[in-house]
């Protein structure tokens, strides 16, 4: 049992990571599509782009191992989704200030 | 050494922008009205040296991640061009703010910088960040009037949905990337050679790759507000400040065609036959439901945002009919450049549309409809531009938005793809019905009351260019057409 | 002979037995006195906290926080750079510090505009 546990864990394959990337990926979704308060949004598309961080870097590992081009890519998303971050909470404190909520669906001027 | 050549634009527009920047920090409150002017110089000097610029050969740097080729220089031009008329609608309603108009300039310049990065870009993470350099200032764009609730909500919803559409295409390109193991467009070209695509659900990097093509489909339709990714388009168009609605309703479109030009027709077209059917789909639903959709608008805000979903349908109809899906080769440079000369001559008629809407919602903070009844006979002149770029919109002859369709309806013709032709003509018709309410609105009703607008010299410069090039390229396309056809050389066999 | 994931197991047991062992032996070795109403403050020693720990924090952390984390993530571009230093040679640490003029230039744009400022 434990030998088999222990072959396991050390053959972690493509396979593996990139189901796990596309968990992430569904689960960052999920969280788009159905939360209403806007930093709770915020946070699934993080998990989005953390999944494609994910992604990206086991691609690096087992596609591309002598280059680094997936792992320079994720260094570039994470950058640039830090930036995305900041400007989207000043949008939400933006909105907070109006109506004192930061519920997505309370904003609700914009319809027909 | 990189050939810093092939980037001169790019870099010197983000220098400008870091200068303005410390410009707004530096200046004293009462002087930062000048830094509009000032951007407006730094735009007019750069369409100059972009204009000068070109001959047909090609320069790369970094390793041929950016290149400078016809197609490049074309839509960086296209960029120059929207962002200076831009600049010019928002000088006065900045102006107006109580606070922090400054910043709008740098903005706008670096929104500029990622436009004509996107241009040549031809790198997975290149097209990424040029493309997330136009995304991330727009949002802020979008939600400028922070005391407004309609401003600060239409941020929102685009940050939302842009953030999600960038998530798409970085998932889609990750896919890619895997299956081909590179990031570079011209390896990527290679790697496909080589790939057993026939059956790619056999084969786990096939599937790996379509999966990521459809995302990045997505992600791309999504920039470029096509069906089924148009949702955010009316809410961010009417809550958004008129001059940043002008620039959105054809900024990242420009920009967008540009990158799904190189992207897919330049180098995937090897494997044409699996995605060019979603582009016939995203086409034919964009001119079908923009059109409809339309037409029961009361805000003339929401109608421009439906007619330039509808338009941008137009231009995917010239892109597909650059693929050979029905008739073998021989139609890709006539494809192409039919696309481009749609997209110049929509940027035209659709800022001179906004123009008039930005003077009108400046200084009478309206924005309906009907608010624009009798306004032929107090304002005629503002009312001639409307009508000029309303008649272009729905593709009257003689003007741009008619010789754009000419070109592109006959491309497509060519190409084999009739029924799309078809259902064109037939949504250019249904478009005249709602283009023509507004005229009619503005022509043959009553004004209830007196108006009293008085324009500034950069409205009135952005209104007589705009109309002119309508005019201009209407009477006489070739001046624009043999640019495009120049640029689309790159696609012959 | 084992694998590296093996070592992780290993860590992630001994690393639980210890917390485990620590709270244990406090358990074991202090001596019990019957809890007083002091001892079920939030601090011990310093200030008595007023009202309820679910406040809304000041908006004007999440000011700071913003800048903060602007700045701070940039850093993952610094390492790799700064790790490959000596290789890289002259060009690169002429890109840096033109990267490290824009970061410069953002941080003098948020002084200027007091966004470091707490008012």
């Amino acid at each position: 049992m434990t030998d088999f546990l222990l072959y396991k864990l050390s053959h972690v394959g493509l396979d593996h990571v990139l189901l796990m990337g596309a968990l992430l990926f569904s689960i960052g979704l999920y969280g788009v599509l159905t939360r209403r308060n806007a930093i709770a949004v915020l946070m699934a598309v993080e998990l989005l782009f953390n999944a494609v961080n994910i992604n990206l870097v086991a691609f690096s590992r087992y596609i591309t191992p002598s280059l680094m081009t997936g792992q320079i890519f994720a260094l570039f998303i994470i950058a640039v989704a830090a930036a995305e971050a900041a400007v989207g909470i000043a949008l939400i404190l933006c909105l907070y200030r109006h109506r004192r909520s930061v519920y997505v669906d309370e904003a609700d001027e914009l319809q027909w | 050494m990189s050939n810093l050549t092939a980037l001169s634009l790019e870099l010197i527009t983000a220098l400008a922008a870091l200068l303005f920047l410390i410009a707004d920090a530096m200046l004293p409150k009462e002087k930062r009205g000048y830094l509009g002017y000032g951007c407006i110089a730094f735009l007019g000097l750069l369409m100059f040296g972009a204009l000068t610029m070109g001959g047909p050969e090609t320069l790369s740097a970094f390793g041929g991640r950016i290149v400078l080729d016809p197609l490049a220089l074309f839509f960086k031009q296209l960029s120059i061009a929207i962002v200076f008329l831009v600049a010019l609608l928002s000088v006065d309603v900045m102006k107006k703010l109580p606070d922090g108009h400054g910043e709008f300039y740098p903005i706008l310049l670096f929104i500029l910088t990622g436009m004509m990065l996107l241009a040549g870009a031809t790198e997975f993470v290149t097209i990424f960040i040029a493309i997330e350099l136009i995304s991330i200032p727009s949002y802020v764009l979008a939600g400028y009037h922070k005391h407004v609730f309609k401003s600060s909500e239409a941020g929102m919803k685009y940050f939302i949905l842009g953030a999600f559409s960038s998530a798409l295409l970085l998932y889609g390109m990750s896919l890619v990337y895997g299956a081909t193991g590179s990031t570079q467009l011209s390896e990527i070209s290679t790697a496909l050679q080589k790939l057993p695509l026939e059956s790619p659900v056999s084969s786990g990097f096939g599937a790996l790759l379509f999966v990521g093509l459809v995302l990045m489909m997505a992600g791309f339709g999504f920039k470029i507000a096509a069906v089924p990714f148009h949702l955010w388009a009316p809410d961010v168009y009417e809550g958004a400040p008129s001059p940043v609605t002008a620039f959105l309703s054809v900024g990242p479109k420009a920009a967008g065609i540009a990158v799904i030009i190189r992207v897919f027709l330049l180098f995937l077209e090897p494997i044409q036959h699996h995605w060019a059917h979603l582009f016939v789909i995203l086409a034919a639903l964009s001119m079908v439901l923009g059109n409809l959709l339309a037409i029961p608008q009361r805000n003339l805000k929401r109608m421009l945002a439906y007619s330039g979903i509808a338009q941008i349908g137009y231009v995917l109809v010239g892109l597909v009919a650059a693929t050979n899906l029905e008739s073998p080769g021989g139609t890709a440079q006539l494809g192409i450049s039919s696309a481009m000369f749609y997209m110049a001559a929509y940027v035209a008629t659709n800022l001179a549309a906004f123009s008039v809407v930005v003077v009108f919602s400046c200084l009478l903070g309206k924005e309906e409809i009907s608010d624009l009844k009798g306004l032929s006979r107090l304002y005629p002149g503002i009312s001639f531009c409307m009508l000029i770029a309303l008649l272009s919109l729905a593709g009257v002859p003689p003007l741009a938005g008619f010789m754009g369709k000419f070109y592109l309806f006959s491309a497509a013709w060519s190409a084999g793809f009739h029924w799309l032709v078809g259902l064109g003509v037939l949504c250019s018709v249904i478009s005249l019905y709602y283009y023509f309410m507004v005229i009619r609105t503005m022509y043959f009703e009553e004004s209830p009351i007196e108006l009293k607008l008085s324009l500034t010299w950069p409205q009135k410069l952005a209104l007589g260019v705009t109309t002119l090039s309508i005019l201009f390229i209407g009477i006489y396309p070739s001046c624009i057409s043999t640019v495009t056809l120049e640029a689309a050389r790159l696609f012959l066999p | 002979m084992f694998s590296p994931y093996a070592y992780i197991a290993f860590f992630a047991v001994v690393g639980t037995a210890f917390i485990l062992g620590a709270f244990a032996m406090s358990w074991f070795l202090s001596p019990s006195r019957p809890a007083t109403l002091r001892k079920h403050d939030n601090y011990e020693c310093g200030e008595t906290p007023v009202g309820m720990g679910w406040v809304q924090y000041n908006v004007r952390y999440y000011l700071f926080a913003m800048v903060f984390l602007i700045f701070d993530v940039e850093a993952i571009f610094l390492i790799p750079w700064a790790v490959a230093f000596k290789k890289l040679g002259y060009l690169a640490f002429a890109e840096m510090a033109a990267f490290l003029l824009v970061l410069l230039i953002g941080l003098l744009y948020a002084w200027r505009k007091d966004a470091l400022k707490w008012v």
